[in-house]
C-alpha cells in the first residue's frame, strides 16, 4: 500500500464503540490500537467482521517511542510486526514522541526537542523500525502542554525534515496541531503547507478542552471548531483526505458520534469544493 | 558525547520532572511542565479508578489525594498496566493501615487470578493457584483457590 491509499471517513476502534462501528454503513477505514490487542490471543470478533466487510484496518501504536534516545527494542518491534500480520493491517502508525527514559515510563506521548540531535536519532530509529515492520509506517505529530527550549526548527520545518530524511508517511493530527496553535502559537498553515499529498497517510481528528489557560487533547470531549477548520483548510490544499475520529473516554451517544463524523465529511467537502473553485474558476 | 547520549540525559531529566517531581530542567516553562506532570498523574489515576472501581469507591474522596501522593513516589517502570498499578497502590495503603477493609476480598480474588510483581507487571495465573494470608483488620485467615479454567473459590 502506498501512503495515499486510504480513503474516506473512519474511526478509531474501541471496545466501547464496537457496536456503533459494526453498524456504520461504510467506514472508510478503522484504526486499531496495538496495545489493546492480546499478544497471544485471537483478534476480537468485531475486527474480524470488519475485515470480512473489506474495511481497511490500520494498526496504531503508542509505545514504541520512536523519538527516544534508546532505539526501539527488537522485541517491541517484532511484537508490533506480529500484531500487524495477525490483524491484516494495511499500515502501522506511531508518534513523533518518546514515552520512557532513564528507567521511568511516562505513560504518555512526550514531545521531542526540535533539534538536529533529536532528528538524527529519530531518523535512525525510524529506519530500524521500518526494517522490522511488514507494512508501511506513518508518523504522527503529537500534542503537548510544554515545549523544549532551544528549538532549531519550527514545527513545519521539523516535519519537512522528518519527511525528507525518512521514507515514512505522515499521520497528521489536526487536533494536536490545533492544541499547538493555542498552547505554543504554532503556525498551523505553515504545518499544513509542509504536507505533500503523496506522503500523507491519513488524518486524525479528536476533541479536547481548554483548562487552566491550556488546551488539553483529551479524546474525551466533543471536537471543537478549531480542528474541523484545519481539516477544511487541509482539504482546500490537497482535496479530500482520509480522516478519522479518535474517542477514548466518556463515550457519547451514537447520535453525537454520527454527527461528528458527518461534520468531518462536510468539512472535507467544503474544503475540496473551494479547492475545485480556486483551481477552475 | 553522541547525539543519542545527549538526548538520553535530557529526556531522563525531563521524565523525572514529570513522573517523580524532580527539578524542572533549565530552559523549560516550569508551570507548563508541572501542568503536564499533573495531567500524567490524572491519566494514571483515571486508569486505576476504571480498573479498580471497588477501591476507588471504598476510598471515596480520599482516593485522588492518596493516589496522587503514591504515584509520585512509585513511578511506572514497566509498560503501564492499571491492574498492577492499582494492586501496588492497594498494597502500599495496606502497609500504612489506610486500606478499607471492604476491599480485602477483592484483593484476594485478584491475587488468585494474577501474579503481580512489585515493579508493576501483572501476569495471568494458569492452573491451580492458592493464596493464603492473614487479614490485617479481622486477623482472620483468608484463602483463595484458583481452579484450572479460571474459577476462584474464596474462604474468608
Amino acid at each position: 500500500m502506498s501512503a495515499a491509499a486510504l480513503q474516506g471517513v473512519g474511526i478509531g476502534w474501541r471496545r466501547e464503540l464496537a457496536l456503533f462501528i459494526d453498524r456504520m454503513p461504510s467506514p472508510g477505514f478503522v484504526e486499531v490500537l496495538a496495545e489493546h490487542l492480546s499478544p497471544s490471543g485471537p483478534i476480537p470478533e468485531p475486527l474480524v467482521r470488519l475485515r470480512k466487510r473489506g474495511v481497511p484496518l490500520v494498526l496504531h501504536s503508542v509505545s514504541l517511542g520512536l523519538g527516544a534516545a534508546e532505539p526501539p527494542s527488537s522485541e517491541r518491534l517484532s511484537w508490533l510486526a506480529r500484531q500487524a500480520e495477525q490483524l491484516g493491517a494495511v499500515c502501522i502508525s506511531e508518534h513523533l514522541a518518546f514515552v520512557r527514559a532513564g528507567g521511568i515510563e511516562s505513560g504518555h506521548l512526550l514531545p521531542i526537542p526540535r533539534t538536529t540531535d533529536a532528528l538524527e536519532v529519530l531518523t535512525e530509529n525510524v529506519s530500524r523500525a521500518q526494517a522490522a515492520l511488514p507494512v508501511p509506517l506513518a508518523l504522527e505529530n503529537v500534542a503537548s502542554l510544554f515545549e523544549w527550549p532551544d528549538a532549531a526548527f519550527t514545527e513545519a520545518e521539523f516535519l519537512r525534515e522528518v519527511l525528507a530524511r525518512t521514507s515514512a508517511s505522515l499521520l497528521l493530527d489536526v487536533a494536536n496541531l490545533h492544541a499547538h496553535t493555542l498552547n505554543h502559537g504554532t503556525d498551523a498553515d505553515a504545518v499544513l503547507a509542509s504536507v505533500p499529498r503523496e506522503r500523507l497517510a491519513y488524518v486524525h481528528v479528536a476533541g479536547g478542552i481548554q483548562h487552566g489557560g491550556l488546551y488539553h487533547d483529551t479524546h474525551a470531549h466533543p471536537v471543537p471548531d478549531g480542528p474541523m477548520a484545519l481539516l477544511e483548510r487541509l482539504a482546500r490544499r490537497l482535496g479530500p483526505v482520509p480522516v478519522m475520529l479518535e474517542r477514548d473516554d466518556r463515550f457519547p451517544s451514537e447520535t453525537e458520534l454520527s454527527a461528528e463524523l458527518a461534520e468531518m465529511s462536510r468539512a472535507l467537502e467544503r474544503g475540496a469544493a473551494r479547492e475545485h473553485a480556486e483551481a477552475h474558476g | 558525547m553522541s547525539a543519542r547520549e545527549r538526548l538520553a540525559l535530557a529526556q531522563a531529566e525531563l521524565v523525572r520532572a514529570l513522573g517523580v517531581g524532580g527539578p524542572v530542567p533549565a530552559g523549560f516553562d516550569t508551570a507548563r511542565v508541572q501542568a503536564a506532570a499533573q495531567a500524567l498523574i490524572h491519566k494514571r489515576r483515571r486508569a486505576v479508578e476504571n480498573t479498580w472501581p471497588n477501591l476507588a469507591s471504598a476510598l471515596g474522596p480520599d482516593f485522588a489525594r492518596h493516589f496522587d501522593a503514591w504515584a509520585r513516589t512509585y513511578p511506572m517502570c514497566v509498560e503501564p498496566d492499571p491492574r498492577a498499578e492499582g494492586r501496588r497502590f492497594a498494597e502500599t495503603l495496606r502497609g500504612q493501615g489506610l486500606l478499607p477493609a471492604s476491599v480485602s476480598g477483592v484483593l484476594l480474588d485478584f491475587d488468585a487470578r494474577w501474579n503481580w510483581i512489585a515493579t508493576g507487571e501483572a501476569v495471568r495465573r494458569r492452573g491451580f493457584a492458592l493464596v493464603i494470608r492473614r487479614d490485617t483488620f479481622t486477623r482472620r485467615w483468608q484463602v483463595a483457590l484458583r481452579l484450572p479454567g479460571g474459577r476462584v473459590m474464596r474462604w474468608v
